[in-house]
This record gives C-alpha cells, sequence and structure tokens, in this order.
C-alpha cells in the first residue's frame, strides 16, 4: 500500500522510500524515512496534492510522489 | 579592529529572517551571489564595543549539491572566514528542525543554536534541559521568541561570548556508530592531504553521493580515482553486513539523535489540534477552501487597486506640480513652435509620472502581499490550486504571480513576475514569468475600453467579458506548450513543501518587504523606462517632415499670428503684447497659469496662484482673467482663437512627423504582414510606441485619428467613422493587444529575474509572433464567413478553450524518470 | 439577468484604469465659466461626457470638445458640474468652489 492509499486521519508507518535522486534526498529532508509514523490529514479540494502529518509538522506532497512511498498500518 | 563574521543559518519558516531583522535594524543592504538571481542579505551591528557582521544565509533544509541555495549556504559556512554559525531553529518542529543541525555539527565550526518560537513548542509540552543538550554537542544553545523580540539581547551576548572562546564551542559531531569504522579508513587516507575541509566532513560526504564534494575531491586530490574505488568498497562491505545503504544509514542516525534529544525533552502527548490546524479545517476545507481564496483575492485586488486608485487623486497634483517645475527649467515656448528639448523634457516627464502614478496601488498591494506572506497563507494558496496549474507546466505557487498579473481585471505584470522569485521549482518559475505577461494588465484596459466602446456600442459588455477571460486560457495554453518544448529538458523539482503555522506577521518584517520591493521597482524600471522614453522621442521626432510640408505649415503658423495681430490692432492694450518677445512671454504666462491653476481645487490656493501672478504681470493677468474690462475682454477672445489654432497647428505637425518618422516607417515596414491582420500602419505605430508604456497607446491612437473638423469628435468616433475598420479587424485588435506584452517595465522586470538577455527578448518576442498569428486567423475567419464581432469574438473564445482542453490532457512526463 | 452581470462585471474591470481624471475650472468674470478637463498620462478628454446639475435634474449635457474644454453660462443659483469618463473616473465640482 502506498500513502496516497491510506484512510484519511488514519496513521501508518512508512516501509519503503521506492525512489532515489532529488525526491529521495527530499524526503529525507522532511523526515520521511523508513519506520516514521504518518498520519493523512486531508486531500486538496481538487483531490491533489495531499496534506500528511508527520512527527509535529505538516507538509504537503502531490499524489504521483505520495505513490513511492511504501507504507502499512501498525 | 576585526569584526566577527556570522552566518545564520536554518530552514524555511523558522524565523531566522525575523532575528535577522531584529539583529541588524536598517543596517541591512542586499546584492546577489555571483551568477545566481538569489539575493546575498548581509547587516551589521554593534554590541559591547565590538562590530558583528551577519550574513542571513538562503533557508535550506539540508545540504546537499541538489539546490543552488544549499551549495551557496553551505560554500559560505565552509570557505568563507565564518567565525561563527548561528543556527535557527523552530523548536516546535525539532524532530526535522534537526536534521539541518546535526549536518551543521558534522562541520566542526564553533556554533550557537538558537531554539526559536519556543513560545509555541512550551505550549505543546515540551521541556527542554539545556545544560544536558549543550554537553551533547557543546554548542552554546539559547532560545528564543523573536517575533515578540524575546532572547534578543541573549543572542548577542552568545555571540560575544562563543567569540571570545571559540575553542570551547566547536561543535561535536554525532557518531555514526557502525559506520565509524569505515569513515575513519578513508579520513586516513585523506589526511595526507591539506585540503579546506576536514577529512572527517569529506569522507561522510562521500558516503553521503554528495556531487560537489566528489568533483573537490577529483580536483584536489592526486589519486583520487583509487580513493573513490575504496569508498565503493567500503560501501559495499557495510550493506553487505547491516543490509541497508551508507546514505540511508547516515540519514537515519541524524534522527535517531534527534529523537535522542527529544528524549531529554519532556512532551506531554499533545494530540489537541493547534491553533493552526483550526483556521485549516476552514481555510482548507473542501468546500470553503475556493470561496475563501476568491474572496481573498477580490479583496486584494478591491483594496489595492480600488482605493490605491482613490490615492492618486491625491498624489496627482504632486506629481503634475514636479512635472512644471522640471520644466520651467527648459527653454520657454515659442510662438509658433516648441523648443525640441522642452518637448522632451515634456514627453519624459509624462512617461515618469505615468510610471510614479502606479506608487500609491503598489504601497498597497505590496503590504496586503508581505502580510499574506508572513502569515503563512502562501503554501496553502499553492495546495489548493496546484492540481489545475501543475497539468499547464505551471505550479500551485503560480496562483499569487498569474492573479497578480490580472486574473479578471486590471493587474499589473511587473509585481507578478516579482512574485514568482520564491518558487521553488526553478522550471515552473521560469514558465510563470513567461506567461504572467499574457494577462490582464491594468494599462491594457483603457485601450479596451476605446476600442470596445468605438465599435460595439450594444455588446460592449459581452465583448468586455470574453476579452478579460480569454487571457488565463491563453496563459494556460502557452505553459503547457512551453513545458513541452523549450522547459522539456528542465528537471522538474519535487512539489513536497511543508505548511507551517500561522504566525502573526512583524510591522517592521513587513514594511522591510514593502520597502525593498518598492525600491527595486524605482531603481531598475523607473530609470530604464526613462532612458527608453529618450529612444522613443528621438524615433518619433526623425527624420522630420518633408521641406514642403514644413513651407506649408510655416505658412499656416504666420498666419495665425498676423490674424491675431489684425484682430486686436486697435486695441487698447496691443503696445504690451505687439512684440514678438512680448507675445511669446504672454504664451508662457498663459500657459504655465493654467497648469499651474488645474492642479488645484482648494480655494486658499487658487488665491495665492492669482496673486502672484498678478505681481509677476497684472496687464497679462487682465487678458487671462479680463473680467468687466472690455478692451482685455477682446485681447482674451483673440488670443483664445489663437491658441486653439497652434493647438491644431501642433496635432497636424506632429501627425506628419509621426507619419515620416523612424517610428511611422518602422510602422509600414510592417503593414505586408500585418494586413493579413487588418492592421493598417497607424495601429502599428500605436502598438510599437505603446511598447514604453501601454496607455501611451490610448493617447497615440487618440492623436493619430483626431480629426480637427468636427466640433464634438470623439476619439472613439474618430476611429469608427474612418471607414478603414470593421468590427472583425476591432476584434483582431482586441486579440493582438490582449496577446503582446505589457511593457518594457515588465521585460526590465524579467531580465533583473532571470539575469539574462535571452530571456528578456524571448518573452518580448514569442508573444509578438502569437498575437500577430492569432489576429490574423481571428481577421481571415471573421472575413471569409461574414462574422459580425461577436460571432468573431466568439469564434476565438471558442477555440482556445478548446486548445486547452486538448493540451490538458496531455500527460506531463513520464513518472519515475523525471526525477534525476 | 445575465447582461447585468456581464454589465457589472465589466464596469469592475472598467474602472481598474491607470490614469487619473482631472478637471479644472474657473470663473471668467464674464458671466461664462470655463472647465477644462485631461487625464495624468497626458490622454485628451476630448468627447468625454460633461454635465451640469441643479437639485438633481440635469440642466445642461454636452461633450468636451477637441480643446478638451467646455465653456457654459454660470447658472443661477447652486450646481455641480460632473465630468463622467466611466467608472472610477468621475470628478464632481461644486459651483460655489469655482472661483476667478
Amino acid at each position: 500500500m502506498t500513502l496516497d492509499q491510506i484512510d484519511k486521519n488514519k496513521t501508518a508507518l512508512i516501509t519503503k522510500l521506492d525512489t532515489s535522486g532529488v525526491l529521495l534526498k527530499k524526503f529525507y529532508d522532511m523526515g520521511f524515512i523508513e519506520g516514521s509514523q504518518i498520519t493523512l490529514i486531508r486531500k486538496s479540494p481538487l483531490n491533489d496534492p495531499i496534506e500528511v502529518k508527520i512527527s509535529s509538522y505538516h507538509i504537503t506532497l502531490r499524489i504521483q510522489e505520495a505513490k513511492c512511498i511504501k507504507v502499512r498500518y501498525e | 579592529m576585526s569584526s566577527i563574521q556570522v552566518a545564520l543559518v536554518g530552514q524555511p519558516n523558522c524565523g531566522k529572517s525575523t532575528i535577522f531583522n531584529m539583529l541588524t535594524n536598517v543596517k541591512q543592504h542586499i546584492s546577489n551571489y555571483p551568477g545566481v538571481t538569489i539575493d546575498k542579505k548581509v547587516g551589521s551591528f554593534n554590541f559591547l564595543n565590538k562590530k558583528i557582521d551577519v550574513i542571513d544565509l538562503p533557508g535550506t533544509y539540508s545540504f546537499s549539491s541538489f539546490s543552488v541555495e544549499e551549495k551557496i549556504t553551505r560554500d559560505y559556512i565552509l570557505d568563507q572566514n565564518t567565525d561563527i554559525i548561528l543556527n535557527t531553529l523552530d523548536a516546535s518542529t525539532l524532530r526535522r528542525s534537526l536534521y539541518l543541525s546535526m549536518q551543521l555539527l558534522d562541520m566542526k565550526k564553533p556554533t550557537i543554536i538558537a531554539f526559536n518560537m519556543i513560545d509555541v513548542a512550551t505550549q505543546n509540552g515540551y521541556h527542554f534541559d539545556f545544560s544536558s543538550l549543550e554537553k551533547l554537542c557543546n554548542a552554546k544553545l539559547i532560545q528564543t521568541v523573536a517575533n515578540k523580540k524575546e532572547g534578543l539581547i541573549q543572542v548577542k551576548e552568545a555571540i560575544i561570548e562563543v567569540d571570545n572562546n571559540k575553542k570551547n564551542y566547536v561543535s561535536k559531531a554525532i557518531s555514526y556508530s557502525h559506520l565509524e569504522k569505515h569513515i575513519n579508513i578513508i579520513q586516513n587516507l585523506l589526511q595526507v592531504f591539506s585540503l579546506e575541509y576536514s577529512s572527517f566532513y569529506i569522507a561522510i560526504k562521500l558516503f553521503e553521493q554528495d556531487k560537489q564534494i566528489l568533483d573537490y575531491v577529483k580536483k584536489n586530490v592526486q589519486d583520487s580515482d583509487s580513493i573513490l574505488k575504496e569508498v565503493k568498497q567500503q560501501e559495499e562491505l557495510f550493506e553487505k553486513e547491516y543490509g541497508k545503504t551508507a546514505s540511508s544509514h547516515i540519514v537515519k542516525t541524524r534522527y535517531d539523535k534527534a529523537d535522542e534529544w527529544l528524549k531529554i525533552c519532556t512532551k506531554k502527548t499533545n494530540t489537541k489540534k493547534t491553533l493552526s490546524n483550526k483556521i485549516d479545517e476552514i481555510i482548507l476545507n473542501r468546500f470553503l477552501a475556493l470561496p475563501i481564496l476568491g474572496l481573498i483575492i477580490f479583496l486584494l485586488y478591491q483594496l489595492s487597486i480600488v482605493y490605491g486608485y482613490e490615492l492618486t487623486n491625491y498624489t496627482w497634483p504632486l506629481l503634475a506640480a514636479l512635472k512644471n517645475l522640471v520644466i520651467s527649467f527648459f527653454p520657454n515656448e515659442n510662438i509658433t513652435s516648441i523648443p525640441y528639448i522642452t518637448q522632451l523634457a515634456i514627453w519624459m516627464m509624462n512617461s515618469v509620472n505615468a510610471l510614479l502614478n502606479y506608487l500609491p496601488i503598489f504601497l498597497i498591494l505590496f503590504f496586503l502581499i508581505a502580510c499574506l506572506e508572513d502569515v503563512g497563507y502562501m503554501p496553502r494558496m499553492a495546495f489548493i490550486l496546484d492540481r489545475l496549474f501543475s497539468r499547464f507546466g505551471l505550479h500551485g505557487e503560480s496562483t499569487l504571480p498569474l492573479v497578480l498579473g490580472g486574473i479578471f481585471a486590471g493587474g499589473c505584470a511587473v509585481p507578478g513576475v516579482m512574485a514568482t522569485k520564491g518558487m521553488n521549482d526553478k522550471k515552473a518559475q521560469m514558465i510563470t514569468m513567461l506567461t504572467v505577461p499574457l494577462m490582464n494588465c491594468l494599462a491594457k484596459i483603457p485601450f479596451y475600453t476605446l476600442i470596445i466602446a468605438a465599435f460595439f456600442k450594444e455588446d460592449m459588455a459581452i465583448i468586455m467579458f470574453l476579452i478579460s477571460t480569454v487571457t488565463i486560457f491563453i496563459a494556460l495554453s502557452v505553459g503547457k506548450i512551453l513545458s513541452l518544448s523549450l522547459f522539456v529538458s528542465y528537471e522538474t523539482t519535487p512539489f513536497i513543501m511543508e505548511l507551517p503555522s500561522y504566525h502573526l506577521p512583524t510591522l517592521r518584517g513587513i514594511l522591510i518587504k514593502v520597502y525593498d520591493r518598492i525600491w527595486l521597482y524605482l531603481k531598475k524600471i523607473v530609470s530604464i523606462v526613462a532612458a527608453v522614453a529618450v529612444v522613443l522621442f528621438v524615433l518619433i521626432q526623425f527624420p522630420g517632415i518633408s521641406k514642403e510640408k514644413k513651407e506649408v505649415f510655416d505658412a499656416q503658423a504666420l498666419k495665425m499670428q498676423k490674424d491675431f495681430y489684425k484682430r486686436i490692432k486697435t486695441n487698447a492694450y496691443f503696445s504690451h503684447i505687439d512684440e514678438k518677445s512680448e507675445f511669446k512671454a504672454y504664451i508662457n504666462y498663459y500657459n504655465t497659469y493654467r497648469s499651474k491653476r488645474m492642479n488645484t481645487t482648494n480655494k486658499s490656493t487658487a488665491k495665492s496662484i492669482d496673486a502672484s501672478y498678478i505681481e509677476k504681470n497684472p496687464i497679462f493677468f487682465a487678458f487671462v482673467k479680463p473680467k468687466r474690462d472690455k478692451e482685455a475682454r477682446k485681447i482674451n477672445k483673440a488670443f483664445k482663437k489663437f491658441i486653439r489654432a497652434r493647438k491644431a497647428l501642433f496635432r497636424n505637425l506632429k501627425n506628419e512627423k509621426v507619419e515620416n518618422s523612424a517610428l511611422g516607417m518602422m510602422g509600414k515596414f510592417f503593414v505586408p504582414l500585418t494586413q493579413y491582420a487588418g492592421f493598417d500602419w497607424k495601429i502599428n505605430v500605436a502598438f510599437l510606441s505603446s511598447f514604453a508604456a501601454r496607455e501611451s497607446s490610448v493617447a497615440t491612437i487618440g492623436a493619430l485619428y483626431e480629426n480637427n473638423n468636427a466640433a464634438n469628435s470623439i476619439n472613439n468616433n474618430a476611429i469608427a467613422s474612418s471607414n478603414l475598420y470593421t468590427q472583425v479587424s476591432a476584434i483582431a485588435i482586441l486579440v493582438f493587444m490582449a496577446l503582446t506584452p505589457p511593457c518594457i517595465a515588465t521585460m526590465i522586470m524579467i531580465k533583473v529575474q532571470t539575469n539574462s538577455y535571452k530571456w528578456m527578448i524571448f518573452a518580448t518576442i514569442y508573444p509578438i509572433i502569437l498575437g500577430i498569428l492569432a489576429a490574423i486567423l481571428v481577421n481571415i475567419v471573421g472575413n471569409n464567413y461574414s462574422l459580425s464581432g461577436v460571432e468573431t469574438m466568439s469564434f476565438f473564445y471558442i477555440t482556445v478553450i478548446l486548445i486547452t482542453i486538448l493540451l490538458g490532457l496531455i500527460p506531463n512526463s513520464k513518472k519515475k524518470e523525471i526525477y534525476v | 439577468m445575465y447582461k447585468k452581470i456581464l454589465i457589472s462585471l465589466s464596469l469592475l474591470v472598467g474602472s481598474a484604469q491607470a490614469h487619473t481624471a482631472i478637471m479644472s475650472c474657473f470663473d471668467n468674470g464674464d458671466e461664462n465659466i470655463v472647465c477644462e478637463g485631461g487625464f495624468s498620462d497626458g490622454s485628451s478628454a476630448s468627447g468625454i461626457l460633461f454635465f451640469i446639475k441643479q437639485n438633481e435634474t440635469t440642466v445642461m449635457e454636452t461633450r468636451m470638445n477637441e480643446d478638451s474644454e467646455v465653456v457654459f453660462r454660470k447658472p443661477q443659483g447652486a450646481y455641480t458640474v460632473h465630468f463622467d469618463a466611466g467608472e472610477g473616473h468621475k470628478i464632481a465640482i461644486k459651483g460655489e468652489d469655482i472661483v476667478e
């Protein structure tokens, strides 16, 4: 299951970051690493991008990018 | 006494710039890093008899070679004579904030870490044990609430303290546990060479596959290939043993360390939603988000443009007074001519004043935008509309620039282009900059009104509506085309953006931003437009009219004077005005009096102007205001006739000049092409001259079509009754006007933002080509099918919408391959 | 209904013009008033609507001539002169403020 597929207000655990290069580095910068907890807060009125909560802050990302993050419910 | 060099480093949104503003007050200076268009902000302050220089480095989330901001920041800290690193972090997002701090600690320099926004962190249940934390990292730790000025003295004191005891505060790098032994091997290999950076730092970066460090090693280390081979071997060994890559281990270690720090700070699990989250429930609500965005945009327009415009009613008299003052230094007008130098001065002042007239509007606009930025609304704006814009090569962050350019009614492309500055996605930034000029700029509106009122009296509303709403579709389509063609090889930047908490902006922060932007406008744009105005003036004046025509005009001029003298020959006051010098003096007296009086509606000011002019020359004043004096009244009447004839003479002279001028020739040169769009040389000239300032297109068209015969000629009807244009060609003119670049000011802004003349020229030329093609299409189709004006406009509108939809369906690019 | 919306939208659009309208009037002292109009960017005001109102009724209506001027006989009693170049470009001057 990838990040864009979790339900709203549900928390999941990151299992794998399926990407490389700039995007991977950006994920690292923002604290998206294996083992981090992540919650889906909402989707944009146009359904893309999505807003997630990780640690104590909120990040928005496009669904295309969210698809690179493999997650599972705890 | 040398000053202490402090480098201010931090992630975006941590309040770093607030601290910078508070520390350096107004002693800051913005320039550019060589070769890039990123602001270099330096400032200084004095404390305890020492001078401290601070540089506010660009906000970065970490260090790597992927973005310019990161390279600049890292290079500055490592290469320059930085004495102290002042790391500002957002204490309420510690886990992520510390990621950057950990990398700074790796650099092993004297470091101060300022935990900013400590108030928010405490609210969320954090409690910081600074002494334990200091033992872990060796840096000096302090806490601040920058936007409330708390902790500022402590920052200054810390800088002095660290400077006096540099050795004690050199940061301790974190331990990378299992990777350490591999790092040590590489370190030993590097230690032999004398390098700028510590061998530890280089080793770490090689394991992180940092391209810049890689290049550095290749260049400065002998036999670098064998070292790099060794690095690869160590990586493989590590991976075999621990099942993950060295680089991911390094990342994880940093976050684990951050978690360790967090454990030292007790934290109550806070599941209560923060105030920002609650606000976002409304602002980003599925159904309310778009209406709220619309409301904010509407307010932005209403307050800045409509009220700013009302303010111009008060500022205009000041500008007019300035113009009169400047002109008074130039040679007086002659009886039947105006000296070239004076004409030039008048032309210049008109051009500059037209630009300066925008200042009240810009002041309000920049103030409001700075508020929106500092409050934190911008990332939300991008979040809402990104899906629509990214389909067309743009970005959620393009929302504000396009809105400023004129989403529906009068915007201005200059602040629109300025607003692209902060965009992270460079590809989208370029495309946005190139499409903002296509929007509905303020100055295009009077031109639309002129043409539409002339040709489409009944259908005015719908044509206006269509032409102003078609531009956003054109912008989207052009954006898509650009992204698929010119910019196809540009890297796409990940969208990933933080939604920071909402903050109350500081007045100082806002005012500094407003000041910077206004100053930029004045310095770069007004100055260059003034220069261009001179060029245009020359192009219109020369080569001038033919000898035969000149003789005709001279004859007319002579006749005018003779008529005047004939009428007043028997007048009691004749002796006061019979000499040429007296006549000339009176003309100037009359003109300056009129323009001064025009400028004021205040009774007492009017009285004092009159008093000063009576004092200057009581006889002349009688001519201007004859009252009961019959003889003076006769002179007044005769003079009125003369002045009218003089104005007409100048008008005709100007028309002749333009027709024969270089500008006129350029206009005629393009006719073979533009005739397909239905444009004759006069329209071409109007467009060419309006390039300096769109507003002057109205004046130019008016001037070119004014006929002196009709007593009540209206600019509008003059064109319509000239019978050269049909409704269809009017639509072609409108379409061309909508597409062509607004003005030199915008082009200059583009050059400033991109630092390249190439893009400025491209941004100027492609819309002209697009505009001509569109106008030709409209003209040909409209004429071939004998469509009415409204039908032609509708045809164009529907075509554009169809093209936009089709382009929107083309996917941007293959998904996984875009990330290099 | 839809026409009304379009008209108000087009008025919104029309108000966003960058030049300021100006008008100034003198009392000539010979029973005539002269009003001269213009715009901040130098555009001529010839052809712009000009009218005089007394007690809510329009007593005179004309357009600025090619010199951007209107000359009219001074009305008896209180009056206001109006320069109307569209939404956002309207100027009204009270008769009592027109001085010699």
